[in-house]
Formats: C-alpha cells, sequence, structure tokens
C-alpha cells in the first residue's frame, strides 16, 4: 500500500506536466526515425533515481499503480465528482477527440465512443457542432435497468462498465436516452497487450456494451482524458466538481463561476438524468459551423442532413 | 497594367518557392532542442525537450528520436541518460531530489545531444541554471490569508539574497492542473505576497496546496515550491443513498413487493404439488385394503 | 355398456391411433427437424461470430428475436387465459378445447425465453443474472416472472391431464408399447376415481386457474415494462402494460382458433370440436379485436394529440407509406377489422372465415410488434447521423430469419412430440355428464 502511495505522488508530478504538452498536434513529416506508428499510452517517462539507475516508466493508461481491485473500482475515488463542460462556440468538427478516444481505447473501426453531432434546434436558429461523450449521468438510467449490475455509477460521479460481467442484453442501451453505448458486434480486432479492468475497458469483449468512461485509469495520474488533450480548439474542460476547477489542458477555470457566466446548460435536462456534462451555449462562435464539414468523407456529409427532416415533410 | 505585374510576380514566387522547397527536401536539416530546467516543489529537476526541425518552411516536431542528456563542469561529465522524443516531440528526464550532480560555483550546466541520422544534422544544446530557492511563508490574521513568496539565491559568500523583480505565480494545486490564483512581481528584498481567495475548497479537513512558482527564467529555469495548508473550504461529500433505482441494493418497498407476489405464487405451486401426494397417498391405502 | 363407456372407448381409441404417426406426420417431422437443424446452424455461426450476423446494430439493437419472444410469450395466453377463465366460470363447453389451449400456453412458455437468449450477446454468461441479479432491473422480473409462470402452466396442464392418466392405464383394450403404459402409471399417480381423490384434484384445479390468470397478465406486463420503462418515443406509455395484454390474449386467441381447426381436421374431431366452440370462441375473439382496437387508437390519438417531437417522429414513420405505414395500416386496420368481420356478422361467421380471421390477426400480431420495437429503436432522441446505411435501418438477417423458422418448427414439433403422449381431447372430462347443462344459452 505505501508503495503504491508513493508511485502515485510520482504521477501526480508527471501528470502536471503533461497537461501543458500535447497540444501542437499531428505526426512528423520526418518520419524517418518513426519507425512504429506507437499506440496511445506508449508515452515513456525515463527517471533518474537518486543511486544514479535511469529508470523508464511508462505514462500511458492504468500502468502507474496496479490493477486496482474490483471492489476500489466499483467505489471510485472518495470525494471527487468529476464533470466536463462542452463549449459549443468552440467546436468544429475537428473530429480529434473521436479519433484519439478510438486510438487509445482500442475500438473497432467504425465505433465511436464520442459522437459529433449537428444539431439545429429550431428551422430559424443556426445549426452547431455538438460533441457528445457519455454524460455519465447522477441518475443513469442505463444503471437503473442494468439486469446484473455490470454496468454501474462510482461515488466519484463516473458509470462504468464491467465487461466480464455484462450479459450483452443491449437493455442500457434502449435505456440511455442519448445513444451514449456501442456494443461489441464482433471480436474487437485490435488486441493491446492490457489485463482487463473495467476502468481502463480495453481490451473490448465480444458481445458486451461499451460507452466513453472518462478514462478514469488516468484521474490517479493527475491526466486528463484524451478528448480533452486532444482538441486542438480547447472545448473540453474536465475537472473535479468538488475542486471547483476544470480546466482544458491549457487554461484553468473556476467551476461555478463558468458555469453561472456562461449559462452553461445540461442536454434535455428535463429527463431527469441529471448529467455530469455541462454544455456552453453556442454564442460567439469561433468558427463558422460550414468549417466542420472540410476533410470530411462525402458518405459523413451526406450523414449529417439527417436531421428531424421527417417532422418538415409530414404536417397534419 | 499594375495587377498583371502583380500577378507576374506571385506566380514567380510561388514557383520559385515551390521549386525551393523541392530542392530543399533533400538535404539534411539541422534540428532545434530546446531545453528548459525546473526544480519542482520536491526537489525534483526536470529537463524539458522540445526537438523540432523545419521543413517546407513549416516547424514539425520531431517524435522517435533518441537524446542524450548529460550534467557537466569544468573538471567531469556525468551522463544521465537517453530519452526518447514523444509524437509531440517532446521528452522529459526527472532527477529525483538526493541526486549528485557535478555543479559549478552558482549552479548546473546540462547539455543536450542528438546524434543525427540520414536526414537530420547532429546538434546539441547546452542549458545553465543558477540555483535558486522559494520560500513561502503563510499568515492569517483576521480571516484575511496571506501567501508571502520570497526568491533568493545564494551570494559568493554563501548568503541569502533575495532575487529582485522577477514574477511569481500564485497557484492552488488541483488534481488535473495548478488553479492560477495570482501574479506577483518581487519586491527589492526579493519577495512579495498575495491574499488567498476565501472560497477555494479545499478535501474534507480544509487542507489546500498552495504551489509557488517562478517560471521560466533565463537564469533560474522554472523553480517551485509548495506548501500546504487547511486555508480551503470544507469538502463535505454526501454518502450516497444504499438503496435505489441504480444501487446494488433495491428499494425495501420492491423486496417487500416481490417477496409477497413470490410467495403468493409459489405456496399454491407446493399446495398443488402437496395434493397431488396426497391424491397418491389416498389412491395407494385404497388399493392396499 | 353405458353411453358415457362408449364414448369414453371411442376417445381412446382414438388417442391410441395418435400413437402410430402416419406418413404425413413422419415426412412432417423430418422437415421439421431439418428446419430446426438449419436453425441450429445459423445458431452456431451467430455465437461464433458474434451478432455481426444478425441485422442488429447500435441503434436498433433488438429485432426481430424481441418480436418473436413478445409473439410467443401471447400466444401463451391461449390457455392462461382462456381455459383459465372458461374453468373458473364452469363453462361447460371449454372442456373439448381446453387440453389444446393449456399444451399451447406450455410450449410457447418453452420456446419464447430461447429468443430473449438469442438477442443477448453473452448467452453464455446467462446465469449472471442468478448470480448478481438486481431486482430493480425489468429484466429480472421477467426472468422470474417467465420461469414462475412456466412452473404453474405445466402443473396446470398436469393436474388436468391426471384423470386421463389414469383411464388410459386402466383401459385394458389399448394395445401400445408398455414403456408407454408405464409412464402413464407413473403419471396418473394413484388416480383412481375416489370421491376424495376427484375432490381434491377438482380443488386443484381450481386453484391453479384462478392463479394462472393473474400471474399471466403479471408476465406480460413485465414484458412490457420492459420497454414501458425506457425513455423512448412510442415505449414510454402508461398504457403499454394493459396493452400488451389485451395484445396477448387476442393473439394467444387467434392461435387457439387455428390450432382447433387444424386438430379437428386432421384428426377428424367434427364430433367433439363443432362449430359452436368456434362461434363461442369466435366470439371472445371479437370481444378482443374491438379492446385491442380500443387500446391501439387510445394510444396513438393520445401520443398524435400531444405533438411531442420524438413522439411525432416516431408516429409519421407509422403513419407514413414510404416507411412504415403499409404495415402499420395493414396491422393496425386488417389486423382488428376482418377478424371483426369475420366472427360478429352472422353472414360472414363460419368455421373457416372464422379462421381465417384468426390467421390474419395472429399475423398482424406479429407485425404490431416488430412495429412496436424497430421504428421506435430507429428513432434515437439525438439524431442518428451515422453513415452506414445498416445502422440506420434496420434488417432483419437471413441469420434472424432461419431461427425464427426454427423457432415456429419447433413449435409445431414440441406439439407433434406432445400429443404422442397426452391426449388432445380431455378424454376423461368430456365424457363426463354436464354438471350443468343450462349454463350457456343455446340462442348464441
Ligand atoms: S449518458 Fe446514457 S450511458 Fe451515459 S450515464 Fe447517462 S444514461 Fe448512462
Ligand atoms: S448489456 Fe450489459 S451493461 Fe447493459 S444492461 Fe445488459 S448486462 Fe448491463
Amino acid at each position: 500500500m505505501k508503495n503504491k502511495n508513493a508511485s502515485r505522488r510520482k504521477f501526480l508530478k508527471l501528470g502536471l506536466a503533461a497537461g501543458a504538452s500535447a497540444l501542437i498536434g499531428g505526426g512528423s513529416v520526418l518520419s524517418a526515425i518513426s519507425k512504429v506508428n506507437k499506440p496511445a499510452g506508449g508515452d515513456k517517462v525515463k527517471m533518474l533515481s537518486p543511486e544514479g539507475k535511469l529508470m523508464e516508466v511508462d505514462r500511458g493508461h492504468a500502468l502507474c499503480c496496479g490493477v486496482p481491485t474490483s471492489k476500489e473500482v466499483r467505489k471510485g475515488i472518495p470525494g471527487r465528482h468529476f464533470v466536463m463542460v462542452i463549449d459549443l462556440s468552440k467546436c468544429r468538427n475537428a473530429r480529434k477527440c473521436v479519433s484519439a478516444c478510438s486510438k487509445m481505447h482500442f475500438l473497432q473501426p467504425g465505433q465511436e465512443y464520442i459522437k459529433v453531432f449537428l444539431m439545429q434546434d429550431s428551422e430559424d436558429t443556426s445549426p452547431y457542432w455538438f460533441p457528445k461523450p457519455c454524460f455519465h449521468c447522477d441518475a443513469p438510467a442505463c444503471v437503473n435497468v442494468c439486469p446484473v449490475g455490470a454496468t454501474f455509477k462510482r461515488e466519484d460521479g463516473v458509470v462504468l462498465i464491467d465487461n466480464e460481467r455484462c450479459i450483452g442484453c443491449k437493455f442500457c442501451m434502449a435505456a440511455c436516452p442519448y445513444s451514449s453505448r456501442v456494443f461489441n458486434w464482433k471480436k474487437p480486432g485490435l488486441k493491446p497487450e492490457a489485463n482487463y479492468s473495467p476502468e481502463s475497458s480495453v481490451p473490448q469483449k465480444i458481445g458486451t456494451v461499451g460507452k466513453c468512461d472518462f478514462c478514469p485509469d488516468s484521474f490517479v495520474s493527475g491526466i486528463l482524458p484524451d478528448c480533452v488533450t486532444a482538441c486542438p480548439n480547447g472545448v473540453y474542460y474536465f475537472g473535479d466538481k468538488n475542486e471547483d476547477v476544470v480546466t482544458n489542458g491549457v487554461e484553468a477555470l473556476r467551476f461555478s463561476e463558468l458555469v453561472k457566466n456562461k449559462s452553461a446548460y445540461r442536454y434535455m435536462e428535463e429527463l431527469g438524468t441529471r448529467p455530469s456534462v455541462y454544455y456552453l451555449p453556442p454564442v460567439d462562435r469561433s468558427f463558422p459551423y460550414e468549417r466542420g464539414f472540410e476533410e470530411l468523407p462525402e458518405e459523413m456529409k451526406k450523414a449529417y442532413k439527417v436531421k428531424r427532416a421527417h417532422l418538415k415533410k409530414f404536417k397534419i | 497594367m499594375i495587377l498583371k505585374k502583380i500577378f507576374q510576380i506571385i506566380l514567380v514566387l510561388t514557383v520559385f518557392s515551390g521549386f525551393n522547397r523541392i530542392a530543399r527536401a533533400d538535404e539534411p536539416v539541422t534540428p532545434r532542442i530546446t531545453a528548459t530546467y525546473a526544480k519542482l516543489s520536491d526537489g525534483t529537476k526536470r529537463i524539458s525537450i522540445a526537438l523540432s526541425a523545419r521543413q517546407n518552411d513549416k516547424r514539425v516536431n520531431i517524435p522517435d528520436a533518441a537524446l542524450q542528456i548529460i550534467a557537466q563542469n569544468e573538471a567531469i561529465k556525468t551522463i544521465l541518460g537517453n530519452v526518447i522524443t514523444n509524437q509531440q516531440g517532446k521528452a522529459s528526464l526527472d532527477i529525483e531530489p538526493g541526486t549528485t550532480l557535478p555543479r559549478d560555483q552558482d549552479g548546473y550546466t546540462f547539455m543536450v545531444l542528438f546524434g543525427g541520422n540520414t536526414k537530420l544534422d547532429k546538434t546539441s544544446q547546452s542549458i545553465h541554471a543558477t540555483e535558486a530557492f522559494l520560500e513561502i511563508s503563510l499568515n492569517e490574521k483576521d480571516t484575511i490569508k496571506t501567501i508571502t513568496a520570497r526568491v533568493i539565491k545564494h551570494n559568493e559568500k554563501g548568503e541569502k539574497v533575495g532575487i529582485p523583480d522577477v514574477p511569481v505565480e500564485f497557484n492552488v494545486k488541483r488534481l488535473f492542473c495548478l488553479y492560477p490564483i495570482g501574479n506577483e512581481k518581487t519586491d527589492s528584498l526579493g519577495s512579495c505576497s498575495l491574499e488567498f481567495p476565501s472560497t477555494m475548497p479545499g478535501d474534507k479537513n480544509g487542507k489546500v496546496t498552495i504551489v509557488v512558482r517562478m517560471p521560466d527564467n533565463e537564469t533560474y529555469g522554472t523553480v517551485e515550491e509548495s506548501k500546504d495548508i487547511n486555508w480551503g473550504t470544507l469538502l463535505v461529500y454526501k454518502v450516497k443513498p444504499i438503496r435505489g433505482l441504480g444501487d446494488t441494493d433495491a428499494p425495501l418497498w420492491m423486496v417487500y413487493t416481490l417477496l409477497v407476489l413470490l410467495t403468493g405464487v409459489w405456496l399454491h405451486v407446493v399446495y398443488i404439488i402437496v395434493l397431488v401426494i396426497r391424491i397418491n397417498i389416498i389412491g395407494k391405502k385404497a388399493i392396499k385394503s | 355398456m353405458s353411453q358415457q363407456e362408449i364414448a369414453q372407448q371411442k376417445l381412446v381409441e382414438i388417442f391410441a391411433h395418435f400413437g402410430k404417426p402416419s406418413k404425413f406426420s413422419k415426412g412432417l417431422f423430418i422437415f421439421l427437424i431439418l428446419i430446426v437443424l438449419f436453425a441450429f446452424y445459423a445458431l452456431i455461426l451467430q455465437m461464433t461470430r458474434g451478432q455481426i450476423v444478425t441485422g442488429m446494430r447500435d441503434y436498433v439493437i433488438w429485432g426481430i428475436y424481441e418480436v418473436n419472444f413478445i409473439f410467443f410469450i401471447g400466444i401463451s395466453y391461449a390457455g392462461a387465459m382462456i381455459s383459465g377463465i372458461l374453468h373458473l366460470l364452469h363453462v361447460e363447453w371449454r372442456k373439448p378445447i381446453i387440453r389444446i389451449a393449456e399444451m399451447i400456453t406450455v410450449i410457447s412458455v418453452l420456446i419464447g425465453p430461447l429468443y430473449v437468449l438469442l438477442s443477448m450477446g453473452r448467452m453464455d454468461r446467462f446465469l449472471h443474472i442468478f448470480e448478481y441479479g438486481r431486482i430493480q432491473s425489468p429484466i429480472v422480473w421477467d426472468v422470474i416472472a417467465i420461469t414462475t409462470y412456466l412452473t404453474c402452466s405445466i402443473l396446470f396442464l398436469y393436474l388436468a391431464l391426471i384423470r386421463d392418466y389414469a383411464l388410459l392405464r386402466d383401459n385394458q383394450e389399448l394395445k401400445i408399447s408398455s414403456f408407454r403404459k408405464k409412464i402413464y402409471r407413473k403419471l396418473a399417480v394413484t388416480y383412481h376415481e375416489l370421491p376424495l381423490q376427484k375432490k381434491l384434484l377438482n380443488r386443484g384445479l381450481s386453484v391453479m386457474s384462478a392463479i394462472i390468470i393473474p400471474l399471466a397478465v403479471l408476465v406480460h406486463s413485465v414484458l412490457a415494462w420492459i420497454f414501458g420503462m425506457t425513455i423512448r418515443p412510442g415505449w414510454h406509455s402508461t398504457i403499454f402494460a394493459p396493452y400488451f395484454v389485451i395484445a396477448a390474449v387476442f393473439s394467444g386467441t387467434a392461435v387457439l382458433i387455428i390450432a382447433m381447426w387444424i386438430f379437428r381436421k386432421y384428426y377428424h374431431l367434427e364430433e367433439y370440436i363443432t362449430e359452436k366452440h368456434f362461434k363461442y370462441i369466435g366470439l371472445i375473439l371479437l370481444v378482443l379485436a374491438g379492446l385491442y382496437g380500443y387500446f391501439t387508437f387510445s394510444e396513438y390519438l393520445t401520443v398524435w394529440y400531444g405533438s411531442e417531437t420524438w413522439e411525432l417522429e416516431v408516429i409519421y414513420k407509422l403513419f407514413d407509406f414510404s416507411d412504415y405505414g403499409a404495415w402499420f395500416y395493414l396491422a393496425a386496420f386488417a389486423g382488428v377489422l376482418i377478424p371483426m368481420l369475420f366472427t360478429g356478422i352472422p353472414f360472414f361467421r363460419n368455421i373457416n372465415t372464422i379462421t381465417i380471421g384468426a390467421v390474419i390477426a395472429v399475423v398482424c400480431m406479429w407485425i404490431k410488434r416488430y412495429l412496436i420495437i424497430v421504428p421506435t429503436l430507429e428513432t434515437p432522441l439525438l439524431p442518428n447521423q451515422d453513415y452506414r446505411p445498416e445502422y440506420v435501418h434496420y434488417h432483419a438477417s437471413w441469420v434472424e430469419w432461419s431461427l425464427t423458422a426454427g423457432g415456429v418448427a419447433l413449435f409445431f414439433l414440441f406439439f407433434m412430440i406432445f400429443i404422442r403422449f397426452m391426449p388432445i381431447i380431455p378424454v376423461a372430462d368430456i365424457s363426463e355428464v354436464p354438471e350443468n347443462k343450462e349454463f350457456i344459452s343455446e340462442k348464441l
């Protein structure tokens, strides 16, 4: 136990440095040296011990403190309540969050834990991009209906899935009003060498559900979720509500002030699910929404045309 | 006419610069090493390195490059080790407190070496950091809480002297970041102070970690110091209700309803089975008699 | 020989005849086995490759497996409601058809839950429900309710069979294998029509028929709540439970009519299952069709009038001919009105038309359940902006269809096996002098 705490502390330090980096983005053209396209989590940190020994430690996920016991996983970190604030005015559908997340969770091609929707609230209002992870609701409909408790709500607000318990009934997918969950219809292709834990949710398991997990395996190291650091526009703010500070990796803001001053809202509050994800309304935008179509493949562009077109067509 | 000329110039320029780019692409380029030194609050020394190069008029980061880090003075040269840059072209080396490094009179010199390859030239970069210290004192008077920081170094005689006129950042440590509560500049004695905000949440004992930094100074690098104190507001977190829709244990009314229903039905099932057994017994008796 | 004994002997002979499979039934048996084997192949494929071989995807997570599940559980109402209620009310004419109804119940409750297993991603972890079960989940309610229901309906069927087994055991002229005789002896316990035995047996039957009715209602309500408990347009409705119950009795009754028709034709039971039976059951079907139509109307009127965005979106998918319109009108109008026409108006009413009406009702009820499940899942609250067409629209794959066919084949197979071991006409009951002749008005 002592040992574990020590290494936890070490990683807190590292996290501070890591938070500020990572914003330059993109691989290099000078790929002469880049032998392997390393998946996320392969980030190595060197440390020199007082004995003069050089150690190499991984800065990645779930690798610092050993795999926590299932009881710890289901309880969460006491005294924390993780929240996310998504600033819609800065999103231009760059999709970096989506790809970072898919990479880091070893998702099958086509699977997305974060989806970016093109929303338009009514015919007269302007469309806007709407990135949507799992909301980690405080009254999660998905948790209520799970017959085996495979999906559970932790004390720190995170909703996780135990893929070793899940029976794949998909009831949670039907119950989640925000379509946050995806199913592993086939055998996962990429298999990272990792021991499964609900906190890392890798490797995926066939016939079970998956969803955005807020990357809780890196919380203890003070590392932000990958979507937060991957976003080039600083759309995502993440933090502990009890600490009252959220950060997008560049700036740190008081959560209560941000939410108050920018009139944050939670999506479909009327459903009573009490999400942990807050949205800042898309006002004073950094980009016109058309920017989001750049670099998109044709079929995706077409799919974004599907809004609630049905309603217009059929007016009795 | 003028328009046409401008157009021509632009055209020539574009073609030329494009050509230039192609021509340049094959030559090895000299990468740039940016190294910074920081002394963290627990005494760890961190050398952070970024490796990049110009290509096609753009600065690109170089991943997976091996860099050697050396600490040196006039007399000795110690190889600290190799680091490999990550996807963002960055690498860092942490030197744990207590490690003895070769030092000169007022600080340390580090050298970062890049070996080069077919596309990139060999290069190196050295940094010198004069050793500086931060002292934090925390005072509370009539509910006003003040953080005072003093930036000092040792002069030739080994006496502590303040470093005037350097910026100092005051932060509160949070899980994922440092939350800045204010910036000040040191006065002629090397000290500055700031009032601690009254609404900053702490843990359940009110403990907060105050981190004071002198950021990225050319002479001293970054110096960081921290101190814990129970100045934060107390964290009261609700203990979850144990029985609810989303919990492991069901609400009691649900358990009772289910029990009543189930016993109701299954008692009848048992009753029927008993009936059949009775019918059997009656029949057996009748056959015997 | 008394009249009663003659009647009894005749029935016993008919039943003995059941024991020898005809060429046709042998052929049918093999055919059904082949279908089931093919379905088994599809099942293996699904188990090894995952549910990717089905048409289900992230939005439409439940397909025709779930439709079949509701459908079969619905059919089971034939025995539970019809025979339960008729038994409780001591309706005399129930006797010849009661056994068929109860068999339908047991068989469909055996098959229905198989589809729940099929729609689960990890059938191999089914036991987790018992290991980690949370009673807050409607699925756990369902598992509990259906196992109880299955137990009770098997008991109900068995209780009614005891007298018949006793009769078969005691009949000397019956030429059947000693193995079968042994089975009959075991199953008949030591029932000998002693007054006390008879009294106990009747009491048991009354208790069972009383308990099976609320149980059946509960089972289908729980089934409806799986959908009703989610915040989804088209599902999140308070009348969903009674709506499902009525729909279930409706389809169960229709299946009973079809089964009556088949057995009557195939085993020449015209003497026992008469036109009167068809008319009476037809009238029940008429009432149920009316009730069901009323529920449908009430449900869609409320939702349409309320005009919530999400609800409207589902409803317009159902109303629009370019979407599910044709199917919806077929299921909601033809499926209700045609059976009503054939059962309600004396001019059209005969054995065959009533049966045709029942077939239409059954098919339309299957379609209706499809329309309850699929369009709602195709309409998430956030727009479905997936670029892959199979993620937007559901089309059942051949694997799902062959497993559906496999289930239906299994239904018939079970029937063929069941009737070799139990008389499909309650021999003992029917040869008894009616307790109360005046109970049913002959004018009906
Ligand atoms: S968004 Fe959906 S999956 Fe996530 S916690 Fe809420 S209900 Fe569950
Ligand atoms: S699919 Fe898995 S997590 Fe979802 S409700 Fe079923 S068992 Fe629970």
